[in-house]
């Protein structure tokens, strides 16, 4: 009689594997492991808890939906993370909440560059408690406009490359490194202005 | 500095030039003060963020935040199983359904054809003629061919 493996001893690759047999304890097991990861990036991306929730779970339920197709070139948590990308983009652009940006816009935003630069150094040095630094960046995140918190997210946490931000976030590559420079330069003015307000 | 050299810089830092691209800027960088001042500050913000994303967790327990899952999945699989079936298929239906009707009539009408030709002692193209009543001089034409039948009586009146 062969016994059935607990599958909270099993490693992700096998609770994929026993998933894809129709084995929802494996596929429950995955979410229990993952289900922060996807969570965080949703509400990330969403700043809303709720919506984050929502999304995360529609993300699971596609997951379990599409497990055949996932073929192992990346890690399971990298494949549903970018699931639940792919929801909160659509849901956001449903929202309306993503702005056509002509390309004078761009060039008339582009212009102040030079002018704005260089901006104030949020110094990374300073002798701030790492959770301490955690928050203020979190706070100054929610303070970015979609796009620019997006590009960001993208960028610095999942570690995407320009192309396949341009090509999720519907844009060109051009617009992803304008969006990526002035959500930097944003992130580092809110991080010194919330340094300066603390420490009045 | 120009916006486009700014970007250039920023893509230098984030390795996404090409070896030749990353050697120009590189060198360029090394002679100008003013771009090495930039990208400190581009690499600051970098360094700044990698890593230091703030941990978040789900603000439900394990077993209601997959019970929710857990029944969308279950509702999905039965709503699939009850389905119509795919358009292709269902277009299919449609012209099957005639298309059998049109069969059984080929059919029928071979079973009626058939026969004719297996009772005949000629068969292919054949012509019959049978003299029903000897007395009264009534022959029959069949041309299977001409497809039709031709009966002449004789009452031997004349």
């Amino acid at each position: 009689m062969t016994k059935r493996v607990a599958c909270s001893e099993m490693d992700d690759p096998a609770l994929v594997a026993a998933a894809k047999r129709g084995r929802m304890d494996a596929f429950e097991e995955l979410v229990a492991r993952h289900r922060d990861k996807v969570y965080a990036r949703a509400y990330s991306m969403m700043r809303n808890e709720d919506e984050a929730i929502d999304l995360s779970q529609e993300a699971w339920v596609k997951g379990w939906q599409r497990l055949k197709q996932f073929q192992g070139e990346a890690s399971f948590v990298t494949w549903i993370t970018r699931i639940v990308i792919n929801l909160c983009l659509d849901q956001l652009r449903k929202q309306k909440r993503v702005r056509a940006e002509s390309i004078e816009q761009l060039d008339e935003e582009l212009g102040g560059v030079e002018r704005q630069m260089p901006i104030v150094n949020p110094n990374p040095t300073d002798k701030l408690e790492r959770i301490e630094l955690r928050q203020r960046i979190d706070r100054a995140l929610g303070q970015l406009s979609y796009e620019h918190r997006t590009v960001l997210v993208l960028h610095e946490f999942e570690e995407l490359e320009y192309k396949e931000i341009a090509k999720r976030m519907e844009c060109s590559i051009g617009t992803v490194m304008s969006r990526l420079f002035y959500a930097r330069r944003k992130m580092a003015a809110l991080l010194a202005g919330l340094k300066r307000e603390e420490s009045r | 500095m120009n916006t486009e050299i700014i970007l250039k810089l920023q893509a230098y830092l984030d390795e996404e030039l090409t070896a030749e691209e990353a050697r120009q800027v590189s060198a360029w960088l090394a002679s100008d003060a003013e771009a090495q001042a930039v990208c400190r500050h581009l690499r600051d913000t970098k360094a700044l963020l990698a890593g230091n994303e703030l941990p978040v967790k789900v603000p439900e327990t394990q077993e209601f935040y997959w019970s929710k899952i857990q029944r969308e999945i279950t509702r999905l699989e039965a709503a699939s199983d009850h389905e119509p079936p795919p358009v292709l298929a269902r277009w299919w239906m449609r012209l099957a359904v005639p298309l059998a009707g049109v069969a059984v009539l080929v059919l029928l009408l071979l079973m009626l054809v058939k026969p004719l030709s297996e009772s005949g002692a000629l068969a292919g193209s054949f012509h019959e003629i049978e003299t029903q009543i000897e007395e009264a001089n009534a022959i029959s034409f069949h041309s299977q061919a001409a497809g039709m039948t031709v009966v002449w009586i004789d009452s031997g009146s004349n």
